[in-house]
């Protein structure tokens, strides 16, 4: 056998083996394999400040964005008007930091199924307009790629 | 281009694995089986390489004796037995190639002294400087199991960098790969935006990305040795298992 010192795993401090797939330590390649999820807990990232309504804007062309109205755990809210209405509504869009959780991700869109049904006005003013087109535009949206959203009226 | 399709869309119509296609080969003619045999060949060869020189085999009779196991191989001679293996084509390799070593082996190789048949291409230079280098303590068939995992492993590795490269990006691989160890809080993800060219989100959404293909991709070729529809997880704790090993 060969006694040369083999280089040491930076994670585990394991020897490498010859044929670690691309230098990698095998041992700590197969924990990924076995872990059930991909975005680690340590890895959730800080809140990053929303964009301005101008930068939103040329991505909904149907809405003039107002201004922005905060923003949560999951999301940002803008105030906006839709043009062909003239009407008040709200547009939510998954917050950028969140778009590589799955599970946020499940979460928004059983959000924005909930908001859907039943698609009308109620008497605490929320009714929800139109998502899907939206999902479509946005989700190529380059250089944040936010992948869910939903809208209502806040009349 | 189907593997390139993400989990989250349409079922998708799996199609045969590489294994089950040789297995079909036994019971009919099946023109794509002797491609998959060969790439059978091609992708697994190490590992019973690595049992060869293991069991004690001199290098030189390790790469006689591997070389000529692929010749039988290929003649599809053994193939009838494979359904017995639990449809792995790992257990089926390991024990096709115990019987070889121990019955037909002798007689092969005297065979092959009468120059009969053209040696299956392996680099075994490269091989046997490989297995110079692996100072483990571990049984044959240990040893066996675990440069198994670590084949898929590489095939896994390169089948993703050769998917960066495919997308114009292959230094995005290099620059990434470092996010596929498992450890928690561990990247630098400004450090990693600023190599990649981008904000330090899509970083984050890039090395999310990497994990998950990883996985994804692991999967599949575990499957791709195994009959259709067998338990990928269970065969996926068994190499993990191997893997740890010493």
């Amino acid at each position: 056998m060969n006694t040369e010192i083999l280089p040491k795993c930076p994670q585990c401090g394991l020897p490498l083996p010859a044929n670690a797939p691309a230098g990698l330590c095998p041992r700590c390649l197969m924990a990924l394999n076995l872990k059930t999820e991909t975005v680690f807990t340590d890895d959730t990232p800080a809140a990053q400040p929303p964009l301005p309504p101008e930068q939103i804007a040329p991505h909904f062309p149907q809405l003039e964005i107002l201004e922005c109205l905060g923003r949560g755990g999951m999301g940002v809210v803008y105030k906006a008007r839709q043009k062909t209405l003239n009407r008040l509504v709200a547009l939510k869009l998954l917050a950028p930091e969140r778009v590589g959780d799955v599970k946020f991700a499940e979460r928004f869109t059983r959000e924005a199924q909930a908001l859907l049904i039943p698609p009308k006005c109620s008497k605490t003013g929320r009714c929800v307009v139109s998502l899907a087109s939206f999902c479509r535009s946005f989700s190529s949206f380059p250089p944040r790629p936010w992948t869910r959203m939903t809208w209502w009226a806040m009349r | 281009m189907s593997r390139l399709t993400s989990s989250s869309e349409a079922p998708r119509i799996f199609p045969p694995t590489r294994w089950s296609l040789v297995l079909a080969a036994t019971r009919q003619e099946a023109p794509e089986s002797a491609a998959a045999l060969e790439a059978i060949c091609r992708a697994y060869w190490y590992p019973l390489y690595a049992y060869v020189r293991r069991c004690g085999q001199p290098a030189h009779d390790a790469q006689d004796l591997t070389q000529e196991f692929f010749c039988r191989l290929l003649e599809k001679r053994w193939l009838a037995a494979a359904d017995r293996e639990k449809g792995k084509l790992r257990s089926f390799l390991i024990v096709a190639l115990k019987n070889f070593m121990s019955k037909e082996w002798r007689r092969a190789s005297a065979q092959r002294r009468g120059g009969a048949q053209a040696p299956v291409p392996l680099d075994t230079t490269f091989a046997e400087s490989q297995y110079a280098t692996d100072n483990s303590a571990l049984a044959p068939e240990e040893t066996f199991d675990r440069q198994w995992a670590l084949t898929l492993l590489n095939l896994t590795v390169e089948r993703l960098r050769a998917e960066f490269a495919a997308a114009g990006k292959p230094g995005d691989f290099d620059a990434l790969k470092g996010c596929l160890l498992a450890a928690r809080g561990s990247v630098d993800y400004a450090l990693l935006a600023a190599k990649l060219g981008v904000n330090a989100g899509a970083a984050r959404v890039a090395a999310h990305r990497l994990r998950k293909r990883f996985r994804e991709i692991y999967r599949e070729e575990i499957s791709q040795t195994l009959a259709d529809g067998a338990d990928v997880e269970g065969e996926l704790r068994h190499l993990a298992a191997a893997l740890a090993r010493q």
